[in-house]
């Protein structure tokens, strides 16, 4: 069963008396459990086509169904609830609350959805220590490596249980080792919990790990390749 | 949680936030601090004259302020004093009975001004504790106590008889001789150069008319509210006294200490205007450089109604600080100088004390300086808390997060 669907996607950037399309009537379906890799080069539309699906950016035409609902007829606050509730993100740089340490970090989203403290407890301690950072919950971002904030960034998108995750370009800022890890988590979190992740990225290692490898260029998706195990 | 958040946040930059905190309380110590000195001043003003002389309300006889004879005087008896003191804003009244004359000593004579005072309760300390010679007269000897000044151009020296010659009660002479038991100096030449004390017995004596008065003074517990106090009054002496308040017996006071207040607020508007760009320019930098974090935190699923409530708790504990800050520092200021009085030397002094009030500056402690000073700068921040909270409202996570 899909868990998005995108329907003749379209994204039209205005530059002066040019237009860009970004995304240039993209239509795809990921099902659950996927572990896909959006690839192409710059400009290709990949993180454009992770911002529509994400709910991060409204497409100039087309629809985005998730769990069968069009985002893209969300307004406000709807949409704020609606990534809250149903997304994780991971940022290329991080992007983690830097006044918070990385266990209040990972529960703040379920602070803002009333999670009761225990059980947010539980489910941070839950996350840390799976994402091997069970010894550095009291530190902030500062205090920790790239590798370390980016899997503290990966758990924060993991605690509202969300439906999918979107990794922008998770790796970029990474060394060898931090990208091994946190595929390594990732791919776990994946096959053992059945967590949907789909990824942007120009990364090899990160393709070569992916199910499925979709090619965009000029906002158009031009090969879509399923791998097995 | 946001207010968790918005703590935290504030202590993040901590140089900038202390550099606000500074700004905003410095304004604060200055405003209060000047309007303190000025209220002080103001203060000073009205208690010199109000307080020494004039009364926060006077009642009369009806006609006497235009014609202030002694003629138009009435009798203590006839007014009901008992009542007028149980009012519930009336703190003291007191008999006031004055009049003009001549005191001479022999070859010089002068045109001489006599107040009469209670003998049971003698004169306040804040006029006795100004006797330059002599003493202070003793009940029952016709002694009297006269501007140094005044003693000085009638050649008077400390027991010498002084000679009263003027007009009495309904047409009668009065004459009188007094003895000079003191001089005083009232920190107003024009006092100095015409008064006399003396017992309300001997004023009345003086003038052939025992029990008459010309006024009484009444003073009030919030001067605020002297306009209902008045009505009050009024409704108790009825239609044959008039009943002033001080505005009325001194516009000039009144436009002088209005004017003063006004120079005052245009001082402060300048300081304010200061301030607020102080703090905009921090609200603007902090807004701006955390745009793409507050993209983040839309797009992870904080409304943008808990962002704006982040961003302006954050702003209000620092400005709430500023202002404790300040206000911290000012009050051990205004209450130093409000015990010493800064001391005007010079040309300067003599130009204030001719205009008949004391040479000094005394801060003033009303709380309330330092509550309205408080006010404006919190109201202040929270207008400029509209830029936040307008760029959150069109921030779009996407937008802010391509910073």
């Amino acid at each position: 069963m899909s868990v998005i669907k995108t329907i003749d996607l379209t994204k039209v950037y205005k530059q002066g008396d040019y237009e860009i399309h970004a995304l240039d009537g993209v239509s795809v379906e990921i099902e659950n459990g996927e572990f896909t890799a959006v690839v192409g080069p710059s400009g290709s539309g990949k993180t454009t086509l992770l911002n529509a699906i994400g709910g991060l950016d409204e497409p100039t035409s087309g629809s985005v169904f998730v769990n069968n609902e069009d985002i893209t007829q969300l307004k406000g606050n709807q949409l704020i609830d609606f990534r809250m509730k149903h997304i994780g993100f991971v940022f290329q740089a991080y992007n983690l609350i830097p006044v918070l340490t990385a266990k209040e970090n990972v529960g703040f989203v379920m602070l803002l959805q009333g999670t009761p403290e225990a059980e947010r407890d539980a489910r941070t301690t839950e996350l840390l220590e799976a994402v091997g950072l069970g010894d550095i919950m009291k530190k902030r971002p500062n205090q920790m490596s790239g590798g370390q904030q980016q899997r503290v960034a990966v758990a924060r998108a993991l605690a509202p249980k969300p439906a999918y995750i979107l990794a922008d370009e998770p790796t970029a800022n990474l060394d060898s080792k931090s990208t091994e890890n946190l595929l390594d988590i990732m791919a776990r979190l994946n096959k053992e919990e059945g967590i949907t992740f789909i990824f942007s990225t120009h990364d090899q290692r990160v393709i070569d790990r992916a199910r499925r490898v979709i090619t965009m260029e000029d906002g158009k998706i031009i090969s879509d390749e399923r791998r097995g195990e | 949680m946001i207010v968790k958040l918005a703590w935290k946040n504030i202590w993040r930059n901590r140089r900038r936030t202390v550099i606000t905190i500074s700004a905003i309380a410095f304004a604060v110590l200055f405003a209060v601090g000047m309007r303190s000195m000025q209220q002080g001043m103001e203060e000073q003003m009205l208690e010199s004259i109000v307080n020494n002389n004039l009364g926060y309300i006077q009642v009369h006889n009806k006609g006497f302020w235009d014609e202030q004879i002694l003629d138009n005087g009435f009798y203590a008896s006839d007014v009901p004093i008992e009542k007028i003191k149980n009012l519930e804003e009336v703190i003291a009244v007191d008999k006031k009975l004055e009049t003009g004359t001549l005191s001479s000593t022999g070859a010089v004579s002068r045109g001489t001004f006599i107040m009469g005072y209670d003998q049971s309760k003698g004169l306040p300390e804040k006029i006795t504790k100004n006797i330059t010679a002599g003493e202070f007269p003793e009940v029952g000897k016709q002694e009297i106590l006269m501007g140094e000044e005044l003693a000085e151009f009638i050649n008077a020296q400390i027991g010498d008889t002084i000679v009263f010659l003027g007009q009495g009660y309904q047409g009668a002479t009065a004459a009188g001789l007094y003895t000079l038991a003191g001089t005083i100096d009232l920190h107003v030449p024009e006092l100095n150069r015409v008064i006399v004390y003396m017992t309300m017995e001997d004023l009345q004596e003086y003038i052939d008319a025992p029990e008459l008065l010309t006024a009484l003074l009444i003073d009030v517990k919030h001067p605020d509210k002297l306009d209902q106090t008045k009505k009050e009054i009024q409704a108790i002496v009825g239609e044959n006294y008039e009943v002033m308040t001080w505005p009325e017996m001194d516009p000039e006071l009144r436009q002088t200490l209005d004017t003063s207040a006004a120079k005052g607020w245009i001082m402060n508007f300048i300081l304010y205007m200061i301030i607020t760009f102080v703090m905009f320019g921090t609200i603007l930098m902090a807004t701006q450089e955390r745009k793409y974090e507050l993209g983040v935190l839309l797009a992870i699923g904080m409304r943008k109604g808990k962002s704006m409530a982040m961003v302006v708790i954050e702003n209000i504990i620092i400005n709430f600080m500023g202002v404790i800050v300040g206000i911290a520092a000012v009050t051990p200021i205004a209450y130093y100088f409000h015990a010493n009085p800064i001391v005007i030397q010079g040309e300067q002094a003599e130009m204030i004390e001719n205009f008949g009030f004391e040479a000094v500056i005394p801060f003033s402690t009303d709380y309330m300086i330092a509550v309205n000073h408080a006010s404006i700068v919190l109201v202040l921040s929270v207008i400029l808390l509209l830029y936040p909270v307008v760029s959150i409202r069109k921030l779009k996570p996407i937008e802010a997060m391509k910073l």
